[in-house]
């Protein structure tokens, strides 16, 4: 159900947060903390971010920081789906020159690198784009790969690090095992995902009548977005998937017998779209079965991609 | 001490991927007295005095009403194996979930570990539920197609209820049937006949998946979809909480006090707010000479075997009542049997269930087979 440009991002956090997952309860810290001290940073910053850089800036996936060396690396997931690629050179420009994201965001004397996590899809795209873009920083990809079931190998597999202890490991390549649901650390999440995701936690709570907002958002612990952010999704979600139930006040009242494939199909499918379709099906404030199913027709259907495998663009 | 940021929420999202992946989910429903949910860590360590093999932590996570226990293997030579929690109700006594990963083997350490710890024990259904799935999920779940793919009996002693033997039935067979073979193990081999564990394939339009479900909710779900399934076992416990509660029988009478003038006295009327009474249905016994069954084995007067005292207050035409005092528990009910029903009534203020699972458990016995708790 995850879009590839989010299990890119789950990766980065797993290789550097402790995360418990199902299979991992007591979470240890990710190897790149463990071994090297590299910890993910990225702050709450969304009200100060529109004033400083405009509404229409999109912060980088992450920092990666290592407060021992002094050694900011600044991630940018890329999965090679929509327009993602595109951007990447305009984006390379902005955190490497742009002086108002230097202040904000690279710490004091820190040396700072450009890091692009890219599927195995894209990674020929990535490189035809930095063998191009003339940059002063220190320029690294990793490529993922999917080994099997639930489990990724990441190496490194262009430029040097500056830190020469991760560069080591990251030539030998490290395995990871990313949660299977999308983790909400991330600012520059998109609506439609954090729709979904919402979604489904909201769901996972049917077990009771009904559900205090408030008490829901703060029993996630993973969460950096702000907090009207959040209510807006849910307000959104409430608009596209009422077989959930209804919002009444700061509580949602669950339905008696709710339709779970529904929902399920529903939240699925809030996943995999656009934002400006998303915002039309908001407008017209229904999504029923009949709109999903005629929306997939319409659709030009759509090569699958293996993005973990595939080297072809 | 060890913590989880694992949440509930992101555990029941992972659960929901991984079964769709074809993944084994297993899990039970278990009943906890509050003071053993509040002592649970002490309780837990205490077992853990007698363990060799696995020692069992219990791990908090920041949600309340969610946690995680592992069972580590001491000797380091299997994984760990982890169980989740989910608090479902507080009130009056703590009702919660339990999920893993784990084979079935390993799954009875889990329940091994509850049969350790007093006041704390699994739902429980019984066999008549298990029997009569089909039916309740037509009743309850009308979009669902339900079959019964195979199940097991179990073979108890009458006398002392010590197991004998089971059987696995691969051909469904009809309620008549059951029944019939019910009947003919009480009579031929003083054996009671028992549904343990049934294994059903569910079907919603093109969601499909396999439950295999216990008399003590224990259920193991292959693949399928975990939020519908979770909201039938969400009804399945509704019963076993009826269950529970119907055991525990209250009588609530209240005192007013009324000044008559005319006699120039104080009067006491008796309002009584609550009489709860179980009625069990004889019109089609296995055997029709249940009544007199039932008539001599409460006019014993003591049971050994049960502890328990009878003493017959009326008899005859055919009615049949006495009082009986559960030496154990000091809980007392009335027991009362007319040519068609059963009824069995609270004789002090509050019941206790052990007293009411052994009533049935000598109907059962030595009155008539068909006789269930969860009828």
């Amino acid at each position: 159900m995850l879009h590839p440009h989010e299990i890119l991002t789950n990766i980065i956090i797993t290789l550097t947060t402790p995360v418990s997952t199902t299979g991992e309860p007591i979470p240890s810290n990710g190897i790149l903390k463990k071994k090297l001290n590299y910890v993910f940073d990225m702050e709450k910053f969304e009200e100060e971010r529109d004033a400083i850089f405009g509404r229409n800036f999109h912060p980088p996936d992450g920092f990666l920081r290592n407060s021992v060396k002094n050694i900011s690396i600044t991630v940018e997931c890329k999965s090679g789906l929509d327009e993602d690629i595109t951007n990447l050179r305009d984006q390379l420009r902005f955190y490497s020159e742009n002086e108002n994201f230097k202040n904000v965001f690279i710490q004091g004397e820190e040396r700072n690198e450009i890091l692009i996590v890219c599927t195995n899809k894209c990674f020929n795209s990535v490189l035809n784009v930095i063998t191009d873009v003339q940059i002063a920083k220190n320029l690294i990809i990793w490529r993922v790969k999917k080994t099997y079931e639930d489990k990724f190998i990441i190496r490194k597999v262009y430029g040097t690090h500056i830190d020469e202890e991760l560069d080591e490991l990251m030539e030998q390549g490290v395995s990871v095992s990313p949660p299977y649901n999308l983790l909400l650390l991330t600012p520059n999440i998109s609506m439609t995902s954090l729709i979904g995701t919402l979604g489904m936690r909201i769901t996972a709570n049917f077990i009771q009548s009904e559900l205090e907002i408030d008490k829901f958002i703060s029993n996630q612990n993973d969460v950096i977005i702000p907090y009207q952010k959040i209510k807006k999704a849910i307000e959104h979600l409430f608009i596209l998937v009422q077989e959930i139930g209804e919002l009444e006040g700061e509580k949602i009242i669950f339905k008696k017998r709710p339709n779970f494939s529904l929902i399920l199909k529903k939240i699925e499918f809030i996943y995999g779209l656009k934002k400006v379709e998303l915002y039309d099906f908001l407008r017209e404030k229904s999504l029923t079965e009949e709109t999903i199913e005629e929306f997939q027709r319409k659709r030009a259907p759509q090569r699958r991609i293996n993005y973990w495998t595939s080297n072809n663009n | 001490m060890s913590q989880s940021t694992l949440t509930y929420e992101r555990f029941i999202t992972e659960s929901t991927n991984m079964l769709r992946e074809g993944k084994t989910i297993r899990g039970v429903s278990v009943f906890c007295e509050k003071e053993a949910w509040l002592n649970i860590k002490s309780l837990i360590e205490e077992v853990n005095k007698t363990r060799v093999r696995w020692f069992i932590e219990f791990i908090e996570t920041h949600q309340k009403d969610f946690f995680i226990l592992i069972f580590r293997d001491i000797k380091e030579l299997e994984a760990d194996l982890n169980f989740f929690i989910k608090v479902i109700s507080d009130e009056p006594y703590y009702i919660f979930y339990v999920f893993s990963y784990v084979i079935q083997d390993d799954f009875k350490k889990f329940k091994s570990l509850i049969k350790n710890i007093r006041n704390v024990w699994l739902a429980w259904i019984g066999s008549r539920f298990m029997e009569n799935f089909t039916d309740f999920m037509e009743k309850k779940f009308p979009d669902f197609d339900v079959s019964l793919i195979k199940y097991t009996t179990e073979y108890r002693r009458i006398k002392n209820k010590e197991k004998v033997g089971s059987s696995i039935h691969w051909e469904s067979r009809t309620k008549e049937d059951l029944a019939k073979d019910r009947a003919y193990r009480y009579s031929t081999y003083k054996e009671l006949l028992n549904v343990k564990l049934a294994r059903y394939n569910i079907q919603k339009g093109h969601i499909s998946f396999k439950l295999t479900l216990s008399d003590r909710t224990e259920f193991t779900l292959e693949s399928g979809d975990l939020l519908e399934f979770l909201n039938i076992y969400k009804t399945i416990l509704d019963h076993a909480r009826q269950l529970r509660d119907s055991f525990n029988r209250k009588i609530q009478i209240n005192r007013q006090q009324k000044y008559i003038k005319k006699i120039k006295r104080n009067i006491e009327r008796y309002n009584i707010e609550r009489f709860e009474m179980i009625t069990i249905d004889m019109k089609e016994p296995i055997f029709k000479s249940w009544y007199n069954n039932l008539v001599d084995t409460f006019s014993l007067g003591y049971l050994s075997n049960f502890n328990i005292l009878s003493v017959v207050l009326e008899k005859g035409n055919p009615y049949f009542l006495s009082e009986i005092v559960d030496l154990d528990s000091e809980s007392r009910f009335y027991l009362s049997a007319v040519h068609d029903s059963i009824r069995i009534s609270p004789s002090n203020q509050q019941t206790k269930p052990s007293t009411i699972s052994k009533i049935f458990s000598i109907l059962q016995s030595r009155v008539d087979p068909s006789i269930d708790m969860s009828e």
